[in-house]
C-alpha cells in the first residue's frame, strides 16, 4: 500500500510539474523517455523471470484451466463496457470500441480517434490510462477482494509490461509466465475489436 | 510492441544464461523502474494542456467506463478462480 502511495504522489506531481511548466515535457516527449524507462523495466523483468530456477516448474503446477483467463478478460471487459453504455449518451458500439482498448491507450486512442473523431479518442485514452492506474495503483487491495486471476485480468494488454512487475510482486512470480501469456492474446486482440466496433 | 518483446526475451535469455551469477541488482532495479516510468508517464500527461484541459468534461465519462470494464473483467476473471479453488482437478 505504502507503494502505491508513492507511485500515486509521483505520478501527480509529474503531472504537476509539466503541467505548471517547472519541468518542460518535451525532453520526456522528444527522447521518448517513458518508452525507454518501460524497455529497461521489462529488461530487469525478463532477467528475474529467465534467473528463476524454478519458475518453469512453478508454471507447470499452474491449474491448466487458467488458460482460458484472455477470454475471461475480453468477456468480463465487454460486458462491463455494455452495462457503461446503457447510461452513457454514447452509442453501444462506440462505448465497446473505447473499452476493447483494454488499456492499450496508445494504440486503441489512435484507431479510434481515426474512425470516430477526437472527442472519443480521447476518451479512449483517459480510460485506457485509467484501467492501467487503477492496476499499479491498486493492486494490493485488487488482490486481496477479487483474487491473483482478476488482477491479471484487470491488467488487460499490459500485463506484460507496465503492470507485470506489480502483478509478480502481490501474485507472486509462478504466475508471472500467464501474465506475459495473457497480455500477449490481449494485446494482439485489441487492433481487431477496436476497428470491428468502429465500423460497426 | 516488437521492442517490448525483444527486450523481454534478451532479458529472459541473458538471466537464464547467468542463472548460475545470481545477480540480485535486476530484481531491485525494478521497482526504481516502475517510479520513473510512472514519473514520466505522469510528465508526458501534464505536457499536454489538451488533454488535461478536455479532463473535467470528457474524464468524468472516461472514468465511468474505466471503472465498469475494469470491474467487469475483476468479477469474471474472480468468479473462475473462486470456481478452481472449489473444483480442483484430480
Amino acid at each position: 500500500m505504502k507503494g502505491s502511495l508513492l507511485l500515486i504522489l509521483l505520478f501527480l506531481s509529474g503531472i504537476v510539474l509539466a503541467y505548471t511548466n517547472i519541468l518542460p515535457a518535451q525532453w520526456v516527449t522528444h527522447y521518448n523517455m517513458t518508452h525507454w524507462a518501460l524497455l529497461a523495466l521489462i529488461f530487469c523483468v525478463g532477467f528475474t523471470i529467465g534467473s528463476d530456477r524454478e519458475i518453469w516448474q512453478k508454471f507447470k503446477n499452474l491449474d491448466r484451466r487458467v488458460i482460458i483467463l484472455p477470454l475471461l478478460t475480453m468477456i468480463g471487459t465487454l460486458s462491463g463496457g455494455l452495462c457503461a453504455s446503457t447510461l452513457l449518451p454514447y452509442s453501444t458500439s462506440d462505448t465497446l470500441a473505447i473499452s476493447s482498448g483494454y488499456a492499450y491507450y496508445s494504440l486503441s486512442s489512435i484507431i479510434i480517434t481515426d474512425y470516430r473523431g477526437a472527442e472519443l479518442g480521447t476518451i479512449a485514452l483517459l480510460c485506457n490510462i485509467f484501467r492501467e492506474l487503477f492496476v499499479l495503483l491498486l493492486a494490493p487491495i485488487l488482490v486481496r477482494y477479487f483474487g491473483k486471476l482478476a488482477l491479471i485480468s484487470a491488467g488487460g494488454a499490459t500485463t506484460m509490461d507496465t503492470t507485470l512487475p506489480i502483478i509478480t510482486r502481490y501474485c507472486g512470480r509462478d504466475i508471472a509466465i500467464l501474465s506475459v501469456f495473457h497480455a500477449f492474446v490481449v494485446d494482439l486482440s485489441v487492433p481487431f475489436w477496436v476497428t470491428f466496433f468502429c465500423t460497426l | 510492441m516488437l521492442s517490448v518483446i525483444t527486450c523481454m526475451i534478451s532479458g529472459i535469455l541473458l538471466g537464464f544464461i547467468f542463472r548460475k551469477k545470481r545477480f540480485r541488482l535486476m530484481g531491485r532495479l525494478v521497482t526504481p523502474f516502475v517510479c520513473i516510468l510512472l514519473f514520466v508517464m505522469g510528465i508526458e500527461v501534464g505536457g499536454d494542456p489538451e488533454l488535461i484541459r478536455s479532463l473535467p468534461t470528457l474524464g468524468g465519462v472516461a472514468l465511468f467506463i474505466a471503472l465498469c470494464v475494469t470491474l467487469g473483467s475483476l468479477i469474471c476473471a474472480g468468479l473462475w478462480e473462486r470456481y478452481l479453488k472449489k473444483h480442483p482437478k484430480p
